[in-house]
C-alpha cells in the first residue's frame, strides 16, 4: 500500500524536487557556490570530521569558493552570467564522506559508545 | 597594524580591544547586522532619560499624573526627556523586532548560536515586562490595561487570585501597585544590560553569522574601523527617524486616552496595550478561555526558545531555502495582521481573522522540524538529473561504456 502510494506521488515529488533544485541552484550560481559549501562545520561536528577527511585540495577549493562568495556578497554583486553558466552547484564532494561519518556515529550509538568529539551547548 | 600604544594590551583594555576593536567580523555583514548595536543604543537612551525622569516623577496615586505634567511643563527639557523616553521604548521594540526577524531570515538562531538566541528571547521577555510596568498606572489606558493583564494571573489554578492580590498590593490597581511596579521598572533595565553583555559574550564565542549563512572564517576583518563606521551610519539614520517622532509626532504611537487621569469608575470602550504588544494581545484574545489565552502567550515564548533546537535544516540563510523564505514572509505578514487585529474590537470578523492568524503564527514553528528534512530530501532526490554526485557520474559512465561495448 505504501509502495503504491509512493509510486503514485513520485511524479509530483520529482516535479517539486526539480523546481526546488532549480531555485536553489539559481541562487548558488550567483555566488559561485556548491550546495556542499553551505554546510558549516560549526553547525555540526560531523561536518567538521567529514571535512577533516577530505583531501587538502578539496578543502582549499571549498575555502576559495567561500571567500569568493563572501566577496560578491559584501559588494552586493553577483558572479558574471557567463561564469554562472559554468557552475556546477550540485557537484558533491562532501555528501559521501558525511554519510560515512553519520553511519559511524550510528554504529557508535548502537555499540553504546560515542564519537570522540561531541558538543555540549554552549 | 602598528600599535603605538601598549595600553590595548593591558588587562581590561585588552578585553575591549579583543571584542570591540580587533574583533574578527565576517566581511560581508549588511546593515541588517546594525540592529544589535542600535538596540544597545536604545537601552542606553532609555536608562539615561529614565534616570533623569525619575528625579522628577512621583510614584503616588494622587501625584503621579500631575508630576508628569510638571515634567512636561516646568522641568527644563522635561518635555524632551519624557518624549524621548516614551518614543524610545517604541524605537527599542522596532529595533529589536527587526533584529529578531533578521535572525529568523538568515538562520542566526541555528547551531552553534543557540545560546545567543535564547539569551535574546530572555532580553525580549525582560523588555516586555519593563515596558508593561513602566507604562504608568494613573492614566485611563495604562490603568485599565494593567488591570486586564495583571488579572490574567488569576488563570493560574489554586493560587491565581492570591497572586493577583499580591501583584496589586490590594484589591485593585492602586497606590501600592504603582510603587511596586515603579521599583522593578527602575531595576530591570540594568538586568537587561547584564543580559545584553551575556548575549554579546555568547555571540563572540563562535562569531557572527553572515547573509550567506556560510562559514565565514575564510574572510574576516577587524570590527574597527569597518563595522564601527557602518554601525555609526545606522545610528545616525536611527537618530533622524527617532527625532521625527520626538519632535514632530511625539504622541502618534501612544493612545489619546492616556491624557485622561485614571478613572476606576469608567472603563474605556476598547482597552488596547501599546502597539508593540498588539500581536501577542491578539493571540491572547483569539482564545475565549482565559487560561487558554494565557497558555497561548506562554506558547509564543516557548516556541521562540525552542526554535534553535527544533530546526533541522543544515542550510542557514533563507537565500538558499526558497520554501522557508516564503514561510518567513508569511510569518511577517501574519505578525502585522495580528498587530492590526490586536487593536480592533472583539467582534466579527476580527475574531475569526485573529484566530486564523494565530494558527498561522504557530504553524511556522510547527513546520520547522519537518521543513529542514523536507528541503534536504528535495535536494537529494536522485531521480532528478540535477544530482551529479561523483558516484552517480561514474555509474552513468560505466553504463555508457557497457552500451558502447
Amino acid at each position: 500500500m505504501a509502495k503504491a502510494l509512493e509510486k503514485a506521488f513520485e511524479p509530483i515529488w520529482n516535479w517539486a524536487s526539480r523546481r526546488y533544485q532549480a531555485a536553489v541552484a539559481k541562487e548558488l550560481k550567483k555566488y559561485g557556490l556548491r550546495y556542499d559549501d553551505l554546510l558549516d562545520d560549526m553547525y555540526d561536528l560531523d561536518i567538521k570530521e567529514a571535512l577533516a577527511r577530505l583531501p587538502q585540495q578539496e578543502v582549499d577549493l571549498r575555502n576559495q569558493r567561500l571567500k569568493r562568495a563572501m566577496d560578491y556578497s559584501g559588494k552586493h554583486i553577483y558572479m558574471p552570467k557567463a561564469l554562472q553558466a559554468k557552475q556546477t552547484p550540485y557537484l558533491s564532494y562532501l555528501q559521501d564522506t558525511l554519510q560515512l561519518v553519520k553511519e559511524e556515529r550510528k554504529e557508535h550509538a548502537e555499540l553504546g559508545s560515542d564519537m570522540p568529539y561531541n558538543r555540549a551547548i554552549p | 597594524m602598528v600599535r603605538r600604544l601598549s595600553i590595548l594590551k593591558q588587562p581590561i583594555f585588552s578585553t575591549l580591544n579583543n571584542h570591540l576593536i580587533d574583533y574578527p567580523t565576517p566581511s560581508n555583514l549588511s546593515y541588517w547586522w546594525s540592529f544589535g548595536s542600535l538596540a544597545g543604543l536604545c537601552l542606553v537612551i532609555q536608562i539615561i532619560t529614565g534616570v533623569f525622569l525619575a528625579m522628577h516623577y512621583t510614584p503616588h496615586v494622587d501625584l503621579a499624573f500631575l508630576s508628569v505634567e510638571h515634567i512636561m511643563r516646568d522641568v527644563k527639557g522635561g518635555w524632551l526627556l519624557r518624549y524621548m523616553h516614551a518614543n524610545g521604548a517604541s524605537m527599542f521594540f522596532i529595533v529589536v523586532y527587526l533584529h529578531i526577524f533578521r535572525g529568523l531570515y538568515y538562520g542566526s538562531y541555528a547551531s552553534p548560536r543557540e545560546l545567543v538566541w535564547c539569551l535574546g528571547v530572555v532580553i525580549l521577555l525582560l523588555m516586555i515586562v519593563t515596558a508593561f510596568i513602566g507604562y504608568g498606572k494613573l492614566r485611563q489606558m495604562s490603568f485599565w490595561g494593567a488591570t486586564v493583564i495583571t488579572s490574567l494571573a488569576s488563570a493560574i489554578p489554586v493560587v491565581g487570585d492570591t497572586i493577583v492580590t499580591w501583584l496589586w498590593g490590594g484589591f485593585s490597581v492602586d497606590n501600592a501597585t504603582l510603587n511596586r511596579f515603579f521599583s522593578p521598572h527602575y531595576l530591570l533595565p540594568f538586568i537587561i544590560a547584564g543580559a545584553a553583555i551575556l548575549h554579546l559574550a555568547a555571540l563572540h564565542q563562535y562569531g557572527s553569522n553572515n547573509p550567506l549563512g556560510i562559514n565565514s572564517s575564510v574572510d574576516k576583518i577587524a570590527f574597527y574601523p569597518y563595522f564601527y563606521v557602518k554601525d555609526l551610519v545606522g545610528w545616525v539614520a536611527f537618530a533622524i527617524f527617532f527625532s521625527i517622532f520626538v519632535f514632530y509626532a511625539p504622541n502618534v504611537l501612544g493612545h489619546p486616552d492616556n491624557y485622561i487621569p485614571a478613572n476606576p469608575m469608567s472603563t474605556p470602550a476598547h482597552i488596547v496595550p501599546e502597539w508593540y504588544f498588539l500581536p501577542v494581545y491578539a493571540i491572547l484574545r483569539s482564545i475565549s478561555n482565559k487560561s487558554g489565552g494565557v497558555a497561548a502567550i506562554g506558547l509564543v515564548f516557548v516556541s521562540l526558545f525552542a526554535l534553535p533546537f527544533i530546526n533541522t535544516s543544515y542550510v542557514r540563510s533563507s537565500s538558499f531555502r526558497p520554501i522557508h523564505q516564503k514561510l518567513f514572509w508569511l510569518l511577517l505578514a501574519d505578525c502585522l495582521l495580528l498587530g492590526w487585529i490586536g487593536c480592533q474590537p472583539v467582534e466579527a470578523p476580527y475574531v475569526t481573522i485573529g484566530q486564523i492568524a494565530s494558527v498561522g503564527f504557530f504553524f511556522y514553528f510547527a513546520i520547522t522540524p519537518i521543513l529542514g528534512k523536507l528541503e534536504a530530501r528535495l535536494i537529494q532526490n536522485s531521480n532528478v538529473c540535477e544530482d551529479l554526485s561523483p558516484r552517480k557520474l561514474s555509474h552513468i559512465f560505466k553504463n555508457l561504456l557497457d552500451v558502447v561495448k
